[in-house]
């Protein structure tokens, strides 16, 4: 599974079936505000967060934040 | 790590380092400068601070770079910029005719940061504010030395504080005010890994043998000129 943006549309919201788009996502972790390219739902919001992407860079910048 | 390029530039905006003019605006409050006192930022890149220091603060601040394009992007932003093209080391002003110095993420990758210190006493007038930030290693045990472990070149010349403390005071400076700004430096790291401009190493742990960790850290600090 990957984020790269021409496969977001193979996948379908599991809440409301809309098709997948990749969409700036904002987030805050430890006081710091980030934004992801992910794929998302933009009709009820609902976000993607690819494996790869959970256990490679957000890992690595969670690792940094909490200076671990 | 690409000083010039568009994607680092993406993330950080013109003011590439962590905090922004934010953080200068915190040093700015423990300085008191006139309205147009002259000021030069060392190392300016486009020019933010600059930027920010004339519109925000009404003084009358220049900056100076060795980048001929970060020169030429703060230009093409705002053109009567006053920023000129020279290094830290042969700064382009006479003795003791400026009120301040900012120097901010910039004396760590100088190669002869000592010199740049003995440059900026030399131009600024007695009592004047040198105002520094910079990434700096905040576990230190016996071996207080250079980040060489490092394969990125914007951690290689942390050192810890007393190590900076020494040299500014050797250089004819008293230091007024230091303050950890760690998270900041940590929030751009993160803000990088994300946006795939830079690997966890801008952050990352310095192994030492037998001395534990050194991990890097960001300080804010303002010095007068004795």
């Amino acid at each position: 599974m990957s984020n790269q943006p021409e496969e977001s549309s193979a996948w379908s919201c599991a809440s409301c079936g809309t098709p997948l788009e990749i969409v700036k996502v904002a987030f805050t972790y430890m006081k710091g505000n980030f934004e992801v390219p992910l794929p998302a739902c933009t009709s009820c919001g609902l976000v993607m967060i690819p494996e790869d992407l959970a256990t490679g860079k957000m890992a690595e910048a969670e690792r940094i934040l909490e200076d671990k | 790590m690409n000083y010039e390029s568009a994607e680092l530039h993406a993330v950080t905006g013109p003011a590439i380092r962590p905090g922004g003019v934010e953080l200068t605006a915190r040093a700015l409050e423990f300085c008191s400068f006139p309205d147009s006192a002259r000021l030069l930022d060392v190392g300016c890149g486009s020019g933010a601070s600059v930027e920010y220091l004339r519109d925000h603060h009404h003084l009358n601040a220049a900056g100076v770079d060795m980048s001929s394009r970060l020169l030429r992007d703060g230009k093409s932003r705002v053109a009567s910029l006053p920023l000129v093209l020279g290094n830290a080391e042969r700064l382009p002003f006479g003795d003791e005719s400026l009120d301040g110095i900012l120097c901010e993420c910039v004396l760590s990758l100088l190669p002869d940061a000592e010199c740049a210190l003995t440059e900026f006493c030399r131009i600024l007038r007695p009592g004047g504010r040198l105002i520094l930030s910079d990434v700096y290693m905040r576990e230190s045990g016996e071996n207080q030395c250079h980040g060489e472990n490092s394969t990125d070149g914007c951690l290689k010349g942390a050192v810890a504080y007393p190590v900076t403390k020494k040299m500014l005071e050797e250089s004819g400076f008293t230091v007024l005010f230091w303050e950890d700004h760690t998270p900041l430096l940590k929030e751009l790291a993160a803000r990088l890994v994300l946006a795939d401009v830079a690997s966890a190493v801008f952050c990352g742990e310095y192994k030492k043998a037998g001395d534990g960790y050194q991990r890097p850290g960001y300080y804010l600090l303002v010095a007068r000129k004795d």
